[in-house]
């Protein structure tokens, strides 16, 4: 009970530690994609693209995300989507 | 016209494929037009049959049309990375183009421009690089790792400004695979330098490389054309072996090797 307590402590951190380095990514590509330069832009969405691939990308993590595609495809939607489309 | 086209640029292709990828993760029905767009592929091409057949029933579509193309951008975007980096440098002096078998080279230049966070940051730079270059060939971990990579060329650091440091090299190869040695190689001596760069990424590189990789991507300035090569076709390892085929002493004396840290 003790040694299967401390396996699950262990899981827990390793998962606790991954997200945060998840998290870490993600504010360095949500600066990316929020800079002056194209360049940039383009490599910071690439990145998010990967983090949103990733398991520990949960509903929550995905809805933080949505925010980048739609600050830049918001404005072709209207003009890309068929008529009632 | 049927068909008018939309241009699309690499951000929005970008976007398109985190939209891709979101609305499988929450099982959501991506719209057609985003699919399209994720599909996109190839940097010569870029544009989308447009469904509206009207420019002028529709404006923006109209407006997009006639944004700059996807190259057109991206030359515009380094240029203006270059403009944020680069020193101001004296005009060159007009010179003939290469031959046509210099186009193109096996060789390919990185022209990588860090900038300092603070005065202090830069100090520290000068103090960790000088540190490195004052160490005999056989003890300066950066030599040894190039030596062993056996795909350089040239390399060396140089200080430019008053703020930033250049990484400039000459290698064979792809890219994203020199770039791995680098990280596999001389890791440690990255980590070291980018605590004091602005927007550096995550540390340590052998773990984020992904990061790392694409970092370098954002500061290399490019070559502006084509680099020129004397020697397009010939790799280091052609040329070491060539040189070694050839007594010392037959060369003339300013031709003979000499080994140097970079």
């Amino acid at each position: 009970m003790t040694a299967g307590g401390a396996l699950l402590g262990v899981r827990l951190g390793v998962r606790g530690s991954n997200r945060a380095e998840w998290w870490r990514r993600f504010t360095w590509a949500a600066d990316l994609a929020l800079d002056n330069s194209p360049v940039k832009r383009v490599v910071g969405l690439k990145l998010l693209t990967k983090l949103a691939q990733s398991d520990l990308a949960q509903r929550d993590e995905c809805l933080l995300l949505d925010v980048f595609q739609e600050r830049v495809l918001d404005e072709l939607s209207h003009d890309t989507k068929p008529p009632g489309g | 016209m049927d068909n008018p086209s939309l241009r699309v640029t690499e951000e929005q292709i970008a976007a398109a494929q985190l939209r891709l990828a979101l609305d499988e993760k929450l099982g959501r029905p991506t719209p057609e037009w985003v699919r399209r767009i994720a599909a996109t592929t190839g940097v010569e091409s870029r544009e989308l049959q447009h469904p509206s057949p009207d420019p002028e029933a529709n404006p923006v579509a109209a407006r997009m049309s006639r944004s700059e193309d996807l190259t057109q951008s991206m030359d515009e975007a380094r240029e203006e990375m270059a403009a944020q980096t680069r020193p101001a440098l004296p005009a060159r002096p007009q010179v003939a183009p290469p031959p046509l078998n210099a186009l193109s080279p096996i060789q390919n230049p990185l022209t990588a421009v860090m900038t300092a966070k603070s005065p202090e940051d830069y100090a520290a730079l000068q103090r960790l690089v000088k540190h490195f270059q004052s160490l005999p060939p056989d003890q300066n971990p950066v030599a040894i790792a190039l030596n062993k990579l056996g795909n350089m060329h040239f390399a060396w650091f140089a200080f430019l400004g008053t703020n930033q440091l250049g990484m400039i090299t000459t290698y064979d190869g792809e890219f994203e695979a020199y770039i791995n040695n680098f990280i596999d190689n001389i890791g440690d001596v990255f980590n070291a330098l980018l605590t004091h760069i602005v927007s550096a990424p995550p540390l340590p590189v052998q773990t984020y490389r992904q990061e790392f990789i694409a970092y370098i991507r954002t500061i290399d300035c490019r070559c502006v054309g084509t680099l020129y090569s004397a020697y397009p076709d010939l790799t280091v390892g052609d040329i070491i072996d060539m040189a070694s085929a050839v007594p010392e002493s037959k060369l003339p004396q300013q031709n003979r090797p000499t080994r140097k840290p970079w």
